[in-house]
């Protein structure tokens, strides 16, 4: 009983499934969109923004209106830090929530999750 | 799909909010019974709510189009923790966006409407209709988040149309559905891939959470 819970902590501290699944998911989603990127300004599009932004411009135009924040308006650089840090959160948020609704009962607090 | 400020009319605005503050009330109320019946759907509630917030401003490029998008994440949301309830959480993904210069503070009740209830009605009643239909869970899923990203589009682009030029309605949503619908599509393949996989793994993994919200769907899973 002892070596289990020894072996399982130990596989808890390396990797655990979920954290490798967590990975390699970060891995094959930064490796479509660095794809995508790259195939994007070899294309001749410079630009990338998004649609979200084009269709306000248009809107705008048709409607004669001026798009604008209520809050603040944020740079281009200030958009990048604002998104990241909302990834970052929600990430965090969901690698915390999800041993609440995946973790196996019986193995939590032993270094093993799911 | 998100809207800025100062784009829609100021009647348009307020019915969007009224619109959408009704199914989020209804959303309320289910989410405190089902709480109270089944404590473990509050995980599953946070979980999605967090992952519609990442998962709508995760912008992905499209290369042949120039430009990017994201998908909306709603679809899968309402499939786990119900449509009603993916309202709620949607209404606060979009607040916490308008942080961060994604959609606007007035429009929340328009881009709410969009993504949070067409969305996740749309990629739900696909979702049912396809189970009845004993379509498996992936495609039954991956079907529904496909359904319920070109929905959120369409309605978004209905929306402009019909406050900027009510009296040209279709050419003006014809037009805006040319903005969108292109970058939007692979976007919505993306989505159908996503939401296949996810719901499948909660299925396999977690069976019980499928019924959260709806036993007599759920009891179909093979």
């Amino acid at each position: 009983m002892t070596k289990e819970i020894t072996i399982n902590k130990i596989k808890g501290i390396i990797m655990d499934k979920f954290e490798k699944t967590a990975l390699l998911a970060c891995a094959v989603m930064s490796a479509v969109i660095l794809i995508f990127f790259y195939a994007g300004t070899a294309l001749g599009h410079h630009d990338l923004s998004g649609s979200d932004d084009k269709v306000t411009e248009t809107a705008a135009d048709v409607g004669n209106k001026t798009p604008h924040s209520s809050l603040y308006e944020l740079d281009q650089n200030g958009e990048y830090v604002g998104f990241a840090s909302i990834g970052v959160a929600g990430g965090f948020f969901v690698g915390y929530i999800w041993n609440m609704t995946f973790g196996e009962e019986s193995t939590k607090g032993v270094g093993t999750r799911g | 799909m998100h809207i800025s400020d100062g784009i829609l009319e100021p009647q348009w605005i307020i019915f969007w909010w009224i619109v959408a503050m009704a199914f989020v009330a209804v959303g309320v109320v289910q989410i405190r019974q089902r709480v109270k019946d089944n404590p473990q759907y509050l995980p599953a509630l946070a979980l999605m709510g967090a992952a519609v917030l990442v998962i709508s401003v995760w912008h992905i490029p499209v290369p042949v189009t120039g430009s990017s998008s994201h998908p909306c994440g709603t679809p899968m949301a309402a499939i786990i923790v119900g449509p009603f309830p993916v309202a709620v959480i949607s209404a606060i993904a979009l607040f916490f966006q308008t942080f961060v210069g994604h959609g606007g503070l007035t429009t929340i009740g328009a881009n709410d409407f969009s993504m949070g209830i067409v969305g996740a009605f749309t990629g739900y009643g696909t979702w049912v209709a396809l189970r009845n239909l004993r379509a498996s869970i992936f495609w039954a899923a991956a079907l529904a988040g496909f359904i319920g990203d070109v929905f959120t589009y369409v309605t978004s682009a209905f929306q402009l149309a019909i406050s900027l030029h009510p009296e040209s309605l279709l050419h003006y949503w014809g037009i805006f559905l040319l903005g969108y619908v292109p970058t939007q599509l692979p976007i919505a393949i993306m989505e159908f891939v996503f939401t296949g996989l996810v719901v499948r793994y909660v299925a396999e993994v977690r069976p019980e959470m499928m019924r959260l919200h709806k036993p007599a769907v759920a009891s179909t899973i093979k």
